[in-house]
């Protein structure tokens, strides 16, 4: 087997240190660090090749958790959903535990997701292709129905959250007749907001202001605490829940599946299914490390799985797939059907390299934990300024464009202000990340409609029927949890209120 | 000042802006805005709806604390927020990596409550180590072209 030869596999080792520098740096991301490999994969063999930058993209997905974790900035959009949990486990001091859980469950889901791509893609792939702009129009609603999971305490507040972020995705640009949106005469506008500056912004620079904020009464994020045999603890607590690991993974494996769609909707999809069904839902943002599970599993499970649609159609599933895909053409190969048949040893090689890099994240990642951890040891003074520094960088890197930090400083001290009056970063950080799958698709299927309808465009067929149920269903799970915990807090004052009067009685 | 208040005007206050900059002219442009912007106005009367009967029927108004005593924490976040902006307009004067190097510098003194000899060494030093790791990661392996200094050449 080819993934098994030395030079593979050195270079597949390489590939994942690459994933693990570039998803740790916010503002670094898998597609980036994919496009940056591609000229030394050159020099190599193929099979050598492909898998550094497979190990990359996988190798980012986890390491993305790291900064979410820790500084409660994603590393990448897909590590979103990993801060809502893991942060608040580091405050606890529990830090060790959230990289350990987020590492093992990564590995889990990457060794998922690349298991279904040498076993099940043609038969997965036939029910892909049976998404077209309505169905991922839906699919964006039903993930936009995570708010009533992130809104925090007050679900309208979390509602216009999600509104605001819709709003500042759409500047620019419109997908339909290229019309300038929300610019105010500002030619910097049409150009829209890069969607990486605007995650650091909403989430990294009200972070730094906290911890600034915090700097009196304490000097580091959280105590540091050393925790022996924590890691076969968390190991067990992850594999003590095979349910939550099939479901976060098989909804990891099947959005990766479906082109645009990618894994940080694969993880805001599998937080809230994890969130729903869990017995302990309402611990959920508090620290919960299922959160924090659900969340990895799925988006590493959709990294290999973005690799089914290019090699069975030639229709990348994600961004890093399409620069994977690009770097095959390079060397005079055209990823699809005729790839399989041609050299299809190149393609179940890949797939096993990808396997393999899930088991190796898992020993890197284990081993790096303790270390990791002790960035919390760094005084609040030094760490809040170096966030600053990376944050500013990350905000450049991706279009080289200063006009992206100042959006970013700004936001971020908007975000800081409206966390007062009750707002949560989470909600508008969910419309930035699915304002741009809606609207496309919205717009293409409204164009669809126009050959037939509305109604048969949208409301027809056995997927938007589906998704349709699931968006209601959703709907009606949080509305009935909301009036159930409203119900149970009123009984509860009744009950304080009644044990009061009977006391001064 | 009342939460829910607030938070209402603030959504009125976005939603009629973003009102004043749609058009007519292409349906299809507008529909996801629209429908975003319809949502936060129906929000910000919900919202203030709240305001009204929390106050008013109620009598437990959701009101934001302010004390004296938090006036240095604001303070804190003020100055750091001027030495932020100011390294971002340095930047293109002084280059990125001077300019940045100013900016930990200062910050990590500001921010340093115990102003000993010792805090003060180790903070210059780690912002220079910071700044030298920074550049070798992000310039020569990343190659991300940040910005060089136009008041001295010499100093790019």
């Amino acid at each position: 087997m080819m993934a098994l030869q030395p030079e593979v596999m050195l270079w597949l080792v390489v590939g994942i240190m690459m994933g693990m520098v570039v998803g740790t740096l916010p503002g670094l991301t898998a597609t980036m660090g994919t496009a940056l490999l591609v000229p030394f994969t050159f020099a190599l063999d193929t099979h050598a090749g492909i898998a550094m930058l497979g190990g990359l993209y996988v190798c980012a997905m986890f390491s993305d958790a790291i900064p979410a974790v820790l500084v409660n900035t994603p590393g990448t959009p897909a590590a979103m959903a990993t801060a809502f949990d893991g942060h608040p486990m580091t405050r606890q001091g529990r830090s060790q535990e959230a990289i350990v859980a987020a590492c093992f469950s990564s590995a889990l889901g990457t060794v998922f997701g690349a298991g279904c791509y040498l076993l099940l893609a043609w038969p997965m792939i036939e029910v892909a292709l049976k998404f077209g702009p309505s169905q991922f129009f839906w699919l964006g609603i039903f993930a936009l129905t995570i708010v009533g999971s992130v809104a925090g305490k007050s679900l309208l507040k979390g509602l216009a959250g999600g509104g605001i972020g819709l709003m500042i995705s759409s500047v620019g640009i419109s997908h339909a007749t290229e019309l300038s949106r929300f610019t105010f005469g500002i030619p910097e506008f049409r150009g829209g907001f890069s969607l990486v500056a605007a995650l650091i912004g909403v989430f990294a620079i009200p972070q730094i202001l906290i911890m600034v904020s915090e700097i009196r009464k304490m000097d580091f994020i959280a105590e540091y605490r050393r925790a022996p045999g924590v890691a076969m603890k968390t190991i067990k607590e992850v594999l003590s829940r095979p349910v939550h690991f099939i479901r976060s993974a098989s909804i990891g494996t099947f959005i990766g599946i479906l082109p645009g769609a990618g894994s940080p909707i694969a993880a805001l999809v599998s937080y809230n299914e994890a969130k729903r069904w869990s017995k302990d839902g309402k611990t959920f943002g508090e620290g919960n490390v299922h959160g924090v599970t659900a969340s990895e599993i799925a988006n590493n499970a959709a990294a290999p799985a973005s690799m089914i649609p290019m090699v069975t159609l030639g229709i990348p599933g994600s961004a890093p797939a399409a620069v994977i895909a690009g770097a095959l053409m390079l060397r005079g190969l055209n990823p699809g059907p005729e790839l399989f048949r041609s050299d299809g040893s190149l393609i179940y090689s890949f797939g096993w390299s990808l396997l393999f890099a899930g088991v190796i994240i898992f020993f890197l990642g284990t081993l790096c934990a303790p270390v990791l951890a002790r960035i919390i040891r760094i005084p609040l003074r030094l760490l809040a300024p170096i966030i600053m520094l990376l944050a500013v960088i990350g905000a450049y890197a991706i279009r080289n464009n200063i006009f992206d930090v100042y959006f970013m400083l700004c936001l971020g001290v908007f975000v800081f202000l409206i966390r007062k009056v009750g707002f949560h970063p989470g909600p508008i950080g969910l419309g930035l990340i699915l304002g741009p799958i809606i609207e496309p698709n919205l717009v293409q299927a409204t164009y669809m409609s126009d050959a037939s309808s509305v109604f048969n465009v949208f409301f027809t067929g056995a997927v938007n029927i589906t998704l349709i149920a699931c968006i209601v269903l959703s709907i009606g799970f949080v509305v009935w949890t909301r009036w159930k915990e409203s119900a149970e807090e009123r009984a509860q004052q009744g009950a304080e209120t009644g044990v009061t009067e009977l006391g001064v009685s | 000042m009342d939460r829910d208040f607030l938070s209402a005007a603030l959504l009125f206050f976005i939603g009629a802006v973003a009102l004043s900059q749609t058009s007519d002219d292409s349906p299809r442009d507008w529909v996801l805005p629209l429908l975003a912007i319809y949502s936060l106005l129906a929000i910000a009367a919900a919202l203030f709806l709240c305001f009204l009967v929390t106050s008013f029927v109620k009598n437990a108004p959701d009101l934001i604390q302010l004390s004296r005593a938090d006036t240095p924490i604001y303070t804190d976040v003020a100055v750091f927020c001027v030495i932020v902006f100011c390294w971002v307009l340095l930047m293109y004067g002084l280059g990125f990596w001077l300019a940045s190097f100013f900016m930990l510098s200062a910050a990590s003194v500001y921010l340093t409550q115990e102003k000993t000899r010792r805090n003060l060494t180790i903070n210059v030093v780690v912002s220079l180590g910071a700044c030298v790791v920074a550049y070798f990661v992000f310039l020569h392996v990343f190659y991300v072209p940040l910005p060089k200094a136009t008041w001295w050449a010499g100093l790019r």
